[in-house]
């Protein structure tokens, strides 16, 4: 397998004027996988699915789960591992871990699960951190895929503890809420690395559909800790990192050398294109084009011999005197798109922040110029929703969970549409 | 340098949007800040002391699921779930105006939860917007016994059952 990846990139203006004070420039930065992804050597995976089965899956929830298990181990293959794991006020490793050969029984024992009681996911959660790990492999990708519609109570810190420790062995967390009430906060806090991801399902129908994504995109993975250097000239500074496709999260950057800064962006599947919103401060400058930063994204390829590799590039900078660059004062309407999205998901995300410290008023403005930015972009819909919510939460101090939740996760591009 | 039309605050050359506010520098003769008009909510929901405690559950409970509150039911008790109105003089056993419940599409009279020694029972009282556990709804005028852990919703005003030996 043949791995390569294409880096492109474009600044929010196409030249800068000269000035004595520092300016502010975005680059987007596209990455497109050029990886040639034969089928016949798909990677090896060990997945462990962590089901709730408290009372409120009961009925359709749960007969979907069920289905969507199904289809799963039909797509996986007798090179990878499976195991199930359930919870309600206690945990049972339903299916331990072992190779999908006999697909009929391990059928049959997920057709088995019933649904009752409260809701307790930290023991299940270590359950399978444990069934993963008694695997071991040492080639492939390991993944733990936790489903559920409800909160648990009194052991929120535990599973973010679990979480933690399987993301740093590289075990990727994916969780899945369906419905609207479960507990945003403590399902964001255990995604929150970059090989981990929480997705918000509507009906129990997209369990199916979202499984299988997921089951591909895991098989399909093209690169593993990827990490971004990012090399600035002079004075210049990196303000600020953000992924923007496939969905939009800020990513932490730290300066790991004078100039250098570098941020982790976890593992990619080969069919995804990528792509980074970059804001950058440039120090006064002389009229001239200037290689004003150097990229280079290093990640390993999940192979046998895993070796690591490197793409790179160099974003130039044309600074003019200020009669010249007046003549080419446009914006880049593909980064100010982008970046307008980013602006709405942080307005939004630092409104939670004052919902939850009871500024209301700073809240609802910040809501309020969120939908502005959406609707300006275009999402005139999420950018309604943005509206009411706003209103809502003015009238009577609080928001409804499920609008909470297709605002925080419709910024970000993660529902239907991007 | 330059200053943000919206809240003055301080903003670097070159940036696009405040990076304190979110407003957009650029074309700033457009001063309008919310395009958007959007139809209002003709009631606001009074926000009033919880009428029930905090305590450790024994027996029955149910947990609003939006903000956490507890309420909790005395044993062998038939309680009708609803909102007030005091010009009808309905004032019902457990009041969910105070909890949203006129938002969520909950009736004046919604429905009976009925505690016994040993089991505890909804019957929805044909109210407008149905109510549901664990999504299916509940057809009015038959009980249905109720489980630890069940989803109880009173049109979409949602409630956990907690039922403790």
């Amino acid at each position: 397998m043949k791995s390569d990846l294409h880096l492109q990139w474009s600044i929010s203006r196409p030249v800068l004027p000269t000035s004595t004070e520092p300016q502010l420039i975005y680059a987007l930065l596209e990455a497109n996988p050029q990886a040639v992804v034969r089928t016949d050597s798909k990677l090896p995976l060990c997945l462990c699915l962590v089901v709730d089965r408290s009372s409120s899956m009961r009925g359709e929830r749960l007969n979907q789960v069920k289905d969507a298990t199904h289809r799963i181990i039909d797509h996986m293959s007798s090179e990878d591992y499976f195991a199930l794991v359930t919870f309600n006020d206690r945990a049972d490793i339903v299916i331990p871990a072992q190779r999908v050969t006999d697909k009929a029984n391990l059928k049959l024992k997920v057709s088995g699960i019933e649904a009752a009681g409260g809701t307790e996911m930290a023991t299940g959660l270590a359950m399978a951190v444990q069934e993963v790990r008694r695997i071991g492999m040492t080639r492939g990708i390991s993944r733990i895929m936790v489903l559920t519609d409800g909160r648990t109570y009194g052991d929120e810190s535990r599973c973010v503890q679990i979480a933690r420790r399987a993301q740093e062995r590289r075990i990727g967390l994916t969780v899945l809420g369906m419905g609207s009430e479960w507990n945003e906060d403590l399902l964001e806090t255990m995604a929150a690395h970059e090989n981990s991801r929480a997705h918000y399902i509507t009906s129990a129908k997209e369990v199916t559909q979202m499984f299988a994504e997921e089951l591909q995109r895991m098989h399909a993975t093209f690169a593993q800790s990827v990490k971004l250097y990012a090399k600035l000239r002079g004075d210049g500074m990196l303000r600020a990192l953000d992924r923007v496709r496939p969905f939009i999260a800020p990513i932490s950057i730290v300066e790991e050398q004078t100039q250098t800064w570098t941020g982790n962006l976890g593992d990619w599947p080969s069919g995804d294109t990528q792509a980074f919103l970059l804001e950058m401060v440039v120090p006064p400058l002389p009229v001239g084009d200037h290689p004003f930063l150097q990229i280079a994204i290093r990640y390993t390829v999940p192979d046998d011999n895993a070796q690591q590799q490197v793409a790179a590039t160099t974003i130039q900078v044309p600074v003019r005197s200020p009669q010249e660059a007046a003549k080419h004062d446009q914006i880049n309407p593909n980064v100010k798109q982008w970046l307008e999205r980013v602006v709405a998901y942080r307005l939004q995300s630092r409104a939670w922040q004052a919902v939850e410290a009871g500024n209301i008023e700073e809240a609802t403005a910040r809501l309020r110029m969120a939908g502005t930015r959406l609707f300006e972009a275009g999402e005139t819909e999420l950018a309604r929703t943005i509206e009411e919510e706003a209103t809502m939460l003015l009238q009577s101090g609080t928001t409804s969970a499920e609008g909470r939740k297709r605002i925080k996760y419709g910024t970000r591009g993660l529902m239907g549409k991007a | 340098m330059q200053r943000c039309w919206n809240c003055d605050a301080q903003q670097m050359d070159g940036a696009i949007f405040c990076t304190d506010c979110g407003a957009s520098l650029i074309g700033r003769q457009r001063r309008q800040e919310t395009t958007t008009t959007l139809d209002q909510p003709d009631q606001t929901v009074p926000s009033a002391a919880p009428t029930l405690s905090n305590h450790n559950p024994v027996g029955v409970s149910l947990v609003l699921a939006h903000d956490g509150r507890r309420l909790q039911l005395e044993p062998n008790t038939v309680l009708v779930v609803g909102r007030t109105d005091q010009k009808r003089g309905i004032i019902p056993d457990i009041d969910l105006g105070n909890y949203g419940g006129y938002d969520a599409g909950v009736s004046r009279r919604h429905a009976m939860i009925t505690v016994s020694e040993r089991s505890c029972t909804v019957e929805d009282l044909e109210s407008a917007n149905g109510t549901f556990v664990n999504s299916q709804r509940v057809p009015p005028q038959q009980p249905l016994t109720l489980h630890h852990g069940d989803e109880l919703k009173f049109g979409t005003l949602l409630l956990r059952v907690e039922i403790y030996p």
